[in-house]
């Protein structure tokens, strides 16, 4: 029975109920990760509905500001690109919505992500609880924010007169791979941040630049073939390709989507865990 | 293992890096890199060497020493959160601890909504702890003031809080650093009831204070700390003795020699 179980040091809990505190060097399996995190359920629980509420509840319009946050972004991207994108693209607001959407997410949880862990350097400092929670605390909360923004979306649809379709309820599926990426990519960040200071720095150019590189203000089909090529090679391309097929194309994505997504986000995921693992032990030397 | 041994530490060595040398951005390091051609060569200091140190059950172990002599490491081995460099750690028993006082608190959040979060925190779920909520408020004395978010605490009553929420957590081994000198004189013979009830039930207690009465009360037995290994060990009045004595350093050195023999 495992009652202590946490990353940095296993406490098996031995017949005598004597806990030993055994330093791994190697991880545990995904099952045994699973299982502890399952552990600290009340716990994500707790710590995202806080989030939720510092965010929305204690503010003067509440709920109004998530949604007038993205109308506003989407009003002024509007303004200046529509016309431009006319020949290209049918009701442009929807278009960049359904891009901004996973985007949003991505980018608001990378961006949280780097000081998660030194934020929380207090209660690791006294409690033995794995660190990784902390990150998907913060992933779940930015995910409730993506839930919420489908209301205005779907608003914002009917508003223009684009066509809603059936695939918008394929949203949890693609929800999939944008999580496992999103939470290898946290990972990765949060981690480097506590050993170099300046990766924060770092991450926030890289976010601006691969929000240019992935088609979410323009079409990948503005692209020249050569270019396109070269974008595709970005992870988080076909993530918003996928996206986009389902909430503005209505179509289902393509098997090669599907695949291809599935397969770069487990390798995001599983690199990040492994990078974060390796190094979860130093932390507590360094925040 | 013995069941009498409580806590055990065999031949702990904890090793700080020195943080002058260390790169602290990536740019450092490349430029150490150019500069040296390695990145992972720092000074370090032991901040705690070689120490090995066995509490047995039912005990209340005082630590003591000077800053620096390494006693809030040795806690945070005992405790899980530091991982040692070097050595073993044993702990036989469910062991909670009270390092700082509110730590894992939000101040957004209200005293119940943070008894949840703080427990959630031990895997202590909100089911198990809603009965529990009532006598944790009344014995910080807050009950009147349950729903307010405790940034508007003062500091007094969020160390009343931090102390309930971890007494409420009845551990086998209790490790506290310096948490007595919080609340007023009578909030603190209520804290030190409660460790006699404690230590009375058979459970364990390790303790950092610089409040010497309040270790000649409390304690049972005393370990001297300096540099990161234990210069003495022996009742509380011995040790304080020890240690406030004006050739502290002179003694120190000569009860060395005598370990060393």
């Amino acid at each position: 029975m495992h009652l202590h179980t946490s990353i940095p040091f296993q406490l098996h809990i031995y017949p005598t109920a004597q806990i030993l505190y055994a330093y791994r060097a190697h991880g545990d399996s995904m099952l045994e990760l699973v299982r502890t995190t399952l552990t600290y359920s009340d716990f994500l629980y707790q710590s995202v509905k806080r989030d939720i509420n510092n965010k929305y509840r204690r503010s003067a319009l509440g709920y109004v500001w998530s949604m007038l946050n993205p109308l506003l972004m989407m009003l002024i991207l509007t303004l200046v690109f529509s016309t431009m994108m006319q020949r290209d693209v049918e009701h442009y607001p929807v278009f960049l919505f359904s891009a901004m959407l996973p985007w949003t997410f991505f980018s608001t949880t990378l961006q949280g992500s780097l000081r998660s862990i030194s934020r929380n350097a207090k209660i690791f400092g006294q409690i033995p609880v794995p660190k990784y929670l902390f990150i998907l605390s913060l992933t779940f909360s930015n995910l409730y924010s993506f839930a919420i923004t489908l209301v205005p979306f779907i608003a914002i649809t009917l508003l223009v007169g684009h066509p809603l379709s059936w695939t918008l309820l394929l949203t949890p599926l693609c929800l999939l791979p944008l999580l496992a990426t999103t939470i290898g990519a946290a990972l990765l960040a949060a981690t480097l941040n506590v050993f170099f200071e300046d990766i924060e720095h770092l991450t926030t150019v890289l976010i601006r630049g691969l929000y240019f590189l992935c088609p979410i203000i323009y079409p990948a089909s503005m692209l020249s073939e050569k270019t396109r090529i070269i974008l595709e090679y970005n992870p988080l391309f076909a993530l918003i390709t996928l996206f986009r097929d389902v909430l503005y194309f209505g179509k289902l994505p393509s098997s090669y989507l599907l695949g291809i997504t599935s397969l770069t986000s487990l390798v995001i995921l599983s690199l990040g865990y492994l990078i974060f693992q390796r190094a979860e032990r130093k932390m507590i030397y360094f925040v | 293992m013995n069941e009498e041994v409580a806590v055990s530490l065999d031949n702990v060595t904890i090793q700080y890096r020195s943080y002058k040398e260390r790169p602290h951005s990536l740019k450092e390091s490349v430029i150490k890199f150019i500069k040296t051609g390695q990145i992972f060569n720092h000074a370090t200091f032991n901040a705690v060497e070689n120490l090995s140190l066995r509490i047995k059950r039912g005990t209340s172990l005082g630590i003591l020493g000077s800053n620096g002599a390494g006693k809030s490491t040795l806690l945070k081995v005992i405790a899980g959160v530091l991982p040692p460099s070097s050595g073993t750690i044993t702990i036989n028993g469910k062991l909670d601890c009270l390092i700082q006082l509110g730590a894992g608190f939000d101040s957004e959040l209200n005293a119940v909504e943070n008894i949840y979060l703080y427990s959630a925190l031990r895997k202590r779920s909100v089911k198990e702890m809603k009965p529990r909520v009532r006598a944790i408020l009344e014995f910080a004395e807050l009950t009147e003031f349950a729903t307010t978010p405790i940034k508007y605490y003062s500091s007094g009553m969020s160390a009343r809080l931090g102390f309930a929420v971890a007494m409420d957590c009845n551990p086998d081994i209790f490790v506290v650093d310096e948490v007595l000198s919080v609340g007023d004189s009578r909030f603190r013979k209520k804290c030190e009831r409660a460790f006699a009830d404690i230590l009375s039930g058979g459970k364990t207690i390790v303790m950092v204070s610089h409040d010497m009465n309040a270790l000649k009360r409390i304690c049972s037995e005393a370990v001297l700390l300096s540099a990161g290994t234990v210069a003495y060990r022996g009742t509380p009045e011995d040790a304080i003795k020890i240690y406030m004595d004006d050739g502290y350093k002179t003694r120190l050195s000569s009860l060395k020699a005598e370990a060393n023999q």
